[in-house]
C-alpha cells in the first residue's frame, strides 16, 4: 500500500487529522438538538412502546382476543348456514 | 467513546441516551460532514439527517461492528445523497482534472521535515472533489476501500487509483512547499 516513507508519513499526518474536529458553526448544538427533537417527536415513544415488556404482553392479549373473536364468529356462522341448510 | 451500554439504552429508545450519544459524537460527525460536502450549512444539515438515520438504524446495527466505523459509514451515505439531490455528486464521481494541489515537484528535495498540518489541510483542499472524498474517507477515516468504493458506486480498483494519485498529489504539494 505505502511506496516509500514520504506515503508513511503522509498518512500517519492524514490519520491524525481524524481528531481534529472541524470547528461548527455557532449555535449549532442548540440547532442539532431542536432538529433532531422535531423529527425524532413521534419514533421515540414509539421505540419505547415496542422495548417494553407491558407492550408485549397487551399484543399478546389484543392478538389472542382478536383470534379467539374470529373463531366465535366462524363457528357462529357455520352454524347458521347448518340451520338455514336444514 | 461511545460504550456497547449507551448503544443498547439508545436502542431501548431510553430518554437522554440518544442526546448523550449526539453529544458525544456530533463534533466528530459534523468535521466528517464538512470534509465531505465543504459547506458548513449543507455539513449542519447532513449531520441532523445522519443523526435521525443512526436514530433509525440502530435496532438492527450489529454490536460487534465498530460503533464508530458505522457512524462514519452513514455520514459518509447521507453526505453523498445530499450531494446527489443539490445535483454536486457528480464532482465525487469525476476524478477531477483541476486542482491547485499539483505543482512542479522537486524529486530532489527530501522529505526531512514533519508535515506540517495546515499546509496538509490546504494541500487536501486542493485536490479535486472526486480524489479528496477518497482520501478523507480512508486516509483520515479509515474506511475499508471495499465501503468506499460501494458508497461512491465505483469499482475497488478506481478507489484504490484515486487513492494512489491523491497521495502523489499531496506529496507533491507538500515536498514544493518544503
Amino acid at each position: 500500500m505505502f511506496e516509500d516513507v514520504g506515503d508513511v508519513e503522509l498518512a500517519a499526518a492524514l490519520s491524525a487529522l481524524r481528531a481534529e474536529e472541524v470547528p461548527a458553526p455557532d449555535g449549532f448544538a442548540g440547532r442539532l438538538a431542536a432538529g433532531l427533537t422535531r423529527e425524532l417527536r413521534w419514533r421515540r415513544p414509539v421505540r419505547r412502546a415496542v422495548h417494553d415488556p407491558r407492550t408485549r404482553y397487551a399484543a399478546l392479549s389484543l392478538g389472542g382476543a382478536i383470534l379467539g373473536a374470529a373463531a366465535v364468529a366462524l363457528l357462529w356462522r357455520r352454524n347458521v348456514r347448518r340451520q338455514a341448510v336444514a | 467513546m461511545v460504550s456497547a451500554e449507551l448503544i443498547e439504552a439508545c436502542r431501548r429508545g431510553d430518554p437522554g441516551a440518544f442526546e448523550e450519544l449526539v453529544e458525544r459524537t456530533r463534533g466528530r460527525v459534523y468535521s466528517l460532514a464538512f470534509r465531505l460536502v465543504r459547506d458548513p450549512h449543507e455539513a449542519e444539515d447532513v449531520s441532523q439527517e445522519a443523526y435521525v438515520r443512526v436514530f433509525r438504524g440502530l435496532p438492527g446495527f450489529r454490536q460487534e461492528a465498530r460503533f464508530e466505523t458505522w457512524l462514519h459509514r452513514v455520514v459518509t451515505n447521507t453526505a453523498f445523497t445530499h450531494l446527489k439531490r443539490r445535483g454536486r455528486f457528480g464532482d465525487v464521481l469525476a476524478e477531477g482534472q483541476v486542482d491547485a494541489a499539483e505543482r512542479v515537484a522537486d524529486p530532489d528535495a527530501p522529505m526531512e521535515q514533519a508535515l506540517d498540518r495546515d499546509e496538509l489541510k490546504r494541500a487536501l483542499d486542493g485536490l479535486s472533489p472526486g480524489l479528496r472524498v477518497v482520501t478523507v474517507l480512508k486516509d483520515v477515516y479509515g474506511l475499508p476501500v471495499r465501503d468506499i468504493a460501494a458508497e461512491i458506486g465505483i469499482s475497488e480498483a478506481a478507489v484504490k487509483v484515486r487513492l494512489h494519485r491523491a497521495r502523489k498529489k499531496l506529496k507533491e504539494a507538500l515536498w514544493t512547499k518544503s
